[in-house]
């Protein structure tokens, strides 16, 4: 993995100092479609979790379009060398899923199969490298290239001294999110659309739970380290200023041992979107991965990984690392609005305006300490209530407030 | 005073015609006095008063003794190696004069000839004259000619002509000029010098009015009266503000004259008008403008000559190639525009002397130093800085140049207000030391040592630096008048590393280097006036580490690694033949037989030729020895190029010529990188190949000061690398397995107008040319755009450039630039698609899209110093402004995936105008 690292990282740097340097300039391209060549899309995984898996078929879509096309009605199978023949039927947006539940093994290799509108296409067989066993995952303080700080996610692994070995990390996170303001009371728009009038609310808004996966894999190998035993990979980084790290987090990190064609297909898929930049730009082209039509010349983009898994989660007490006065305060991320008075005796509350807007929500009246924190010039009319953004009322904007099964305040 | 003083006596010795009697006889002992004392001991002696004027007395010093001599036999001898002449008067005073002999009685024919006569003594040259030699002496005292007295006037009969003879030297560097016209303004007669600066010339006896014309010096007249034969040396300067013409009228019609297509030279003195970017003379972008030779983009390193490749050419720098001609990425070269006397391109019919490269041979050669004074010359840009310094080291035999830039650019990152850039480093400098030694004219030697090296922090944990480092000793032998020859060794290097330098447990310094020494012997007979014959024989060897990677300190986790070293052997041997066929046809006739051998130590797989060469696909492995042979590629080229004059000055000109290169880039990069590395051909790398043919004509017009020409060729080669897409090529041990090698294609027709000479000149190039590739190889990974021919990604159609400078006065000249391109051919998306809950853009054909058209027009006022002499040094201001229209020409066009979303970007590099004042001092 390393060698794309230094690849990605120089390109980076070369593009930025001749960027800055002589005024170059990079501005956004208004590109049209230019000709639609539909193309299958596979993503295929299978790995040796004993569980239904999944597989997902899509066409490529106009530049212009949003709507992404999935391919219904395919028939998808696994067919194991042993003779094993897995089939798969379609959940929903294209997503396909075996009937039975199975696991992939060591010794047998593995083939994807789809038939779809005549034209069979058949994946490589594939197999599993290795058991994937996930080493110690540890939380540290670090600062980033920028020179910011913040908590890394490491993974500490053993590399095996006589292959290289090529890994993909997904990962879930889960953080706490505590409303920063909290008042017990909400103003609700009366039925007249007129007035707005503060009614009591629960604590339940409060406290909240949300979790995201991760959209990208991370890709790391041992390429480059194989003398060595033990070595960290930092798989994440949470600058201090990432409010996911605000309370309480937790990671459930997932790796996959995968093949080195594997590895190198999602390597390319990365550079030829990601790190492209001005000055030394990939050769775009067409990424073969390692599924071809059988019986037509229909291009297929896409990748039948057969990988073994492990996945490991922790905890993280973000005040073990920082101060509370590290973290951006409040008022960097909450704004507080104090609206006025009807202008004339018929026209509506201002404050409706706001409540109906669902961004705003009471946070206190004119004499609470809110109050203080409005710079607001003299004479200013002003109404009865003041408003913050809802988040910082409201977790349950931002997350639920049921707690995660797996989750564990304290250690 | 001198004058006066002469015409005094001359008048004096008119009135007072008497005979010179009763001659004194003295003896006296001179013992190493100067002369001027011995002239007072003989008044002393004598108690004659001899007049003279001081300054006619040379300084020469007298040992003599003489024994009752008689007083004129003394002054005889005493004045013999003098231009003095001496009358003694009334036998009491001695009159000395000089040049003039003092007549007491009128010649023959004093008053007047028979004309018939006269014209028959005029015929007969060195026939004996008794007439002495009178001039004219009043003189128009507007007419600053300086008089010059040639020897001595005899007491013997006179001839009626005499011979001048000299060298004609420059004052500054002392080098002979050639081919210098000396007229006898008179009868408008003359002479030229011969290449050591010698003429000889036949003066009527008395005043004469010689002028000097030539177009690289200055022009000087001089009043010679001469008295008998007699040698003028000239030292002349140059004349700077002509400096541009020197070319047109040594090589006038060289453009049509010359027997090999495609070949370009660049005025160096010259391109200090054109405006450039950030005020950096610089030679390369200049050879941009000629037709044929482009680059994929403004801030792009690398040129595509004739729709080849960028690793096509061979740059070489006094011989040594070149592997990284640029800094800063492209946006400047590398190579120093004050220490370069001469740049040549072929792009046509390479001469035989030439290989290893399909596409064209940039030969830059570094100035000799001047032998006879201290010389420098100074530069001030935003950029950089520039000093040059030529120091005599035997006086007129031997110098040392020394030439350096550095730039000082950090300023411009510091003062960035991106906070990530502030802590960012850029710098470069290049070096350049040149020694030239003549032993004597028929053996000369030069060794010269170059080194650049680019050095980059953007990011605070990665600095990357590359460096190119020659030598060359370079040994010039005359045999003789038909046989001479140039032993030439070079050594030439580049590197690059990457040090990656984190808080994590992975720091390291990765890198690549390549070394090649070469031996060369090039030999030049002349068999006579028809037949001129070149040949010779060189080898190379080539080293080099293709890419190592090891921890940078003892906390990083990472591990060395290298690849094996790569070694290759290629040598060469050529003859060639320029044949004057008959005045209208001229031949060049080259054949080069080149052979080149991969060597051991390295470990070759053999792969199952039914699949792709894959790791899975290893049918077997061989290990080679250190320096083992592993494959050896060999093949002839031919050289061949006629000229066939159509009129006086126009000519036809066709060529072809077949190339061989063993020596490739890897890189996956749309353009030239600085970390693209160099690999040999071995196993499975087979050496390109590339045919060329070329047709074009040649036109002078307006007394050879206007140059035109229109050349077409067609050229096709074969085994160009490319990769897959997505290859992975850093570190790669087997990079078979990521290679396609395809054919390429390319034609075009080239326009040149080019005016030399005059206020107003610059050129005019205009070029229409395509250039293809085809990658179709085995298998479905192989192939690109379904195995057809497709643009590469320099296919420029149309190519439009103008360059021109207005002369104000000798001092104030205008500059403007304009240029035209076809955008250059990108991939473009087809569709997206979404991966992983990513989105992502799919290619398909490559190149089928163009970004927009580039253009850009640039203007330059250069203000000179004035040409005194006396004058400590020459200035030269520079006032530019680049890009003045503001064009934001895209340079490319490329697509990232943001948050999951598809953008496009578009990337310029000078999007608005960009002033510069550079200033420039000689010295």
């Amino acid at each position: 993995m390393k060698r794309k690292k230094i690849k990605a990282r120089y390109r980076n740097f070369l593009s930025l100092g001749i960027l800055f340097l002589l005024m170059a300039c990079v501005e956004s391209y208004d590109f049209k479609s230019e000709g639609t060549a539909s193309v299958i899309i596979v993503q295929g995984f299978v790995s040796d979790e004993f569980k239904r898996h999944e597989i997902s078929l899509s066409n490529s879509y106009d530049l212009e379009s949003d709507e992404n096309s999935f391919i219904t009605n395919a028939a998808v199978s696994v067919i194991a060398s042993d003779g094993a023949q897995y089939d798969y039927f379609h959940t929903e947006n294209g997503v396909y899923k075996s009937y039975d539940e199975f696991q992939a093994e060591a010794g047998k290799t593995y083939q994807l199969e789809i038939l779809h509108e005549g034209v069979t296409y058949l994946s490589e067989e594939e197999k599993i490298y290795g058991r994937s066993e996930i080493g110690e995952v540890e939380a540290s303080l670090r600062v980033n290239n920028a020179g910011i700080e913040g908590i890394a996610i490491t993974t500490e692994r053993s590399s095996n001294e006589d292959q290289v070995q090529f890994f993909r990390y997904d990962y879930s996170e889960t953080y706490k999110i505590v409303a920063p303001y909290s008042s017990g009371y909400k103003l609700v728009v009366d039925p007249d659309g007129q007035n707005a009038s503060l009614v009591e609310a629960p604590d339940e808004r409060r406290v909240c739970y949300n979790t995201e996966e991760s959209i990208e894999s991370v890709l790391k190998t041992t390429k480059f380290r194989e003398d060595q035993t033990e070595f960290e990979d930092v798989i994440r980084f949470l600058p201090v200023n990432d409010l996911k790290i605000r309370y309480r987090y937790s990671i459930l990190l997932k790796q996959y041992l995968i093949s080195p064609d594997a590895y190198n297909f999602y390597e390319t898929l990365k550079e030829l979107s990601g790190s492209q930049n001005a000055f030394s730009q990939n050769q775009p082209g067409f990424i073969t991965g390692n599924i071809k039509a059988v019986n037509s010349n229909n291009k297929v983009l896409g990748y039948f990984e057969v990988a073994s898994a492990d996945e490991k989660r922790i905890f993280v007490d973000p005040l073990e690392f920082f101060n509370v006065t590290d973290f951006p305060g409040f008022d960097q991320y909450c704004s507080l609005v104090w609206p006025g008075v009807p202008m004339r005796p018929n026209s509506p509350d201002p404050l409706v305006g706001y409540i109906e807007s669902g961004e705003y929500q009471y946070v206190g009246d004119r004499n609470s300490p809110y109050a203080a924190m409005i710079d607001l010039p003299p004479d200013t009319p002003v109404g009865p209530y003041i408003l913050a953004n809802i988040s910082c009322v409201d977790c349950r904007t931002l997350g639920t407030n049921v707690q995660p099964e797996f989750w564990i305040e304290d250690e | 005073m001198q004058r006066l003083l002469f015409l005094f006596i001359f008048c004096m010795s008119l009135q007072s015609l008497s005979a010179q009697d009763s001659i004194q006889k003295l003896t006296i002992n001179f013992n190493d006095v100067p002369l001027r004392e011995a002239l007072q001991q003989i008044e002393e002696r004598s108690g004659l008063e001899i007049f003279y004027a001081e300054q006619w007395i040379p300084e020469t010093l007298i040992s003599k003794t003489f024994e009752e001599t008689p007083l004129n036999e003394i002054l005889d001898e005493l004045f013999s190696e003098t231009i003095l002449n001496y009358y003694i008067f009334n036998g009491e005073n001695i009159i000395l004069t000089s040049n003039s002999r003092i007549y007491d009685k009128l010649p023959e024919g004093f008053f007047g000839r028979d004309p018939q006569e006269n014209i028959d003594q005029d015929l007969v040259q060195d026939e004996p004259s008794a007439a002495p030699v009178f001039y004219n002496n009043s003189q128009d005292p507007n007419q600053e000619i300086e008089t010059v007295r040639i020897g001595k006037e005899g007491a013997q009969p006179n001839r009626r002509t005499y011979q001048l003879s000299g060298y004609v030297l420059d004052k500054a560097t002392g080098e002979p000029i050639t081919n210098l016209a000396v007229i006898l303004e008179n009868t408008g007669t003359g002479v030229s010098t011969n290449i050591n600066g010698y003429y000889e010339i036949k003066l009527r006896a008395g005043e004469n009015l010689i002028r000097t014309s030539s177009i690289t010096n200055e022009n000087v007249t001089k009043r010679v009266i001469i008295y008998s034969d007699g040698t003028l040396n000239l030292n002349l300067t140059e004349s700077l503000e002509s400096l541009g013409e020197v070319q047109i009228s040594s090589n006038a019609n060289k453009n049509v004259e010359n027997a090999n297509t495609g070949e370009e030279e660049i005025d160096i003195e010259n391109i200090k008008n054109v405006p450039l970017v950030l005020g950096e003379r610089d030679i390369l972008k200049v050879a941009m403008t000629l037709p044929g030779i482009t680059t994929a983009g403004e801030g792009s390193a690398g040129y595509n000559v004739r729709g080849g490749k960028a690793d096509q050419n061979l740059i070489l720098l006094d011989d040594a190639v070149m592997y990284n001609p640029a800094h800063f990425f492209g946006l400047f070269s590398a190579i120093n525009p004050f220490t370069t006397g001469s740049a040549t391109i072929y792009k046509g019919n390479i001469p035989a002397e030439y290989g290893g490269r399909l596409s064209s041979v940039f030969d830059l050669r570094t100035k000799d130093s001047n032998t006879r004074e201290f010389q420098g010359e100074a530069s001030i840009g935003p950029v950089t800085s520039n000093l040059t310094v030529e120091l005599p080291i035997i006086k007129e035999k031997s110098g040392l140049m020394l030439g350096g830039r550095s730039t000082y650019s950090n300023w411009i990152l510091r003062s960035l207000d991106e906070p990530q850039l502030k802590n960012s480093t850029a710098f470069f400098y290049d070096g350049i030391a040149k020694y030239n030694h003549e032993f004597n004219e028929n053996n000369k030697l030069t060794a010269t040592a170059y080194v650049s090296d680019d050095r980059f922090s953007i990011t605070s944990d990665s600095v990357y630096n590359y460096q190119n480092r020659l030598l060359t000793l370079h040994y010039n032998h005359r045999f003789n008048d038909r046989n001479r020859g140039a032993l030439i060794l070079t050594n030439s290097d580049y590197k690059f590393n990457i040090d990656y330098d984190n808080s994590l447990q992975d720091s390291f310094r990765s890198g690549y280097h390549i070394n090649e020494t070469e031996v060369k012997l090039d030999m030049k007979h002349v068999l006579n006036s028809a037949h001129q014959f070149d040949y010779g024989v060189s080898t190379k060897l080539y080293q080099i580490d293709p890419g190592f990677i090891e921890p940078l300190d003892s906390e990083s986790s990472i591990n060395d690694f290298s690849l094996s070293e790569e070694q290759g052997l290629e040598s060469a041997i050529w003859l060639a033949d320029n044949y004057e066929v008959n005045e209208k046809l001229s031949l060049s006739a080259g054949l080069r037989y080149s052979i080149f051998t991969s060597l051991g130590a390295e470990q070759i797989r053999y792969y199952d030729p039914a699949s792709p060469k894959n790791d899975n696909s290893v049918i077997g492995t061989e290990e080679f020895e250190s320096n083992e042979p592993i494959k050896t590629y060999s093949g002839p080229e031919l050289r061949l190029s006629a000229r066939y004059f159509l009129l006086p000055d126009l000519s036809v000109k066709g060529s072809y010529n077949n190339t061989y290169q063993y020596i490739h880039t890897l890189s996956n990069n749309v353009t030239v990188s600085p970390t693209d590395t160099y690999r040999l051909s071995g196993y499975h790398i087979e050496p390109q190949g590339a045919r060329q043919f070329s047709l074009g004509f040649f036109k002078n017009w307006m007394e050879n000061t206007v140059e035109t020409s229109i050349e077409g060729y067609y050229k096709t080669s074969d085994n160009l690398l490319d990769f897959k897409t997505g290859a992975n090529l850093f570190l790669n041990e087997f990079v078979e397995t990521e290679v396609i090698q395809g054919e390429g294609k390319s034609y075009g027709a080239e326009l040149l107008i080019k005016k030399k000479a005059g206020d107003f000149n610059g050129w005019l190039s205009y070029t229409y040319s395509r250039s293809f590739l085809k990658l179709d190889g085995e298998f479905d990974e192989e192939t690109v755009n379904d195995g057809e021919f497709f643009p590469s990604n320099y296919d420029k159609p149309h190519d439009f450039s103008l360059v021109t400078n207005y002369k104000l006065t000798q001092r104030f000249s205008f500059s403007a630039n304009f240029v035209y391109q076809t955008g250059r051919p990108i991939t473009y998306p087809t569709g997206k698609f979404d991966y992983g809950g990513s989105e992502y853009v799919l290619y398909s054909d490559r190149n089928q899209f163009r970004i927009p058209d580039y253009y850009r027009l640039d203007l330059s006022v250069n203000l000179e110093g004035n040409h005194k002499l006396e004058k400590l040094g020459h200035t030269f201001w520079n006032f530019s402004v680049y890009n003045v229209l503001g064009r934001n020409n895209p340079y490319s066009v490329f697509f990232v995936t943001q948050d999951g979303e598809v953008e496009g970007k578009q990337a310029s590099i000078f999007s608005v105008p960009v002033p510069t004042i550079s200033f420039n001092f000689q010295f």
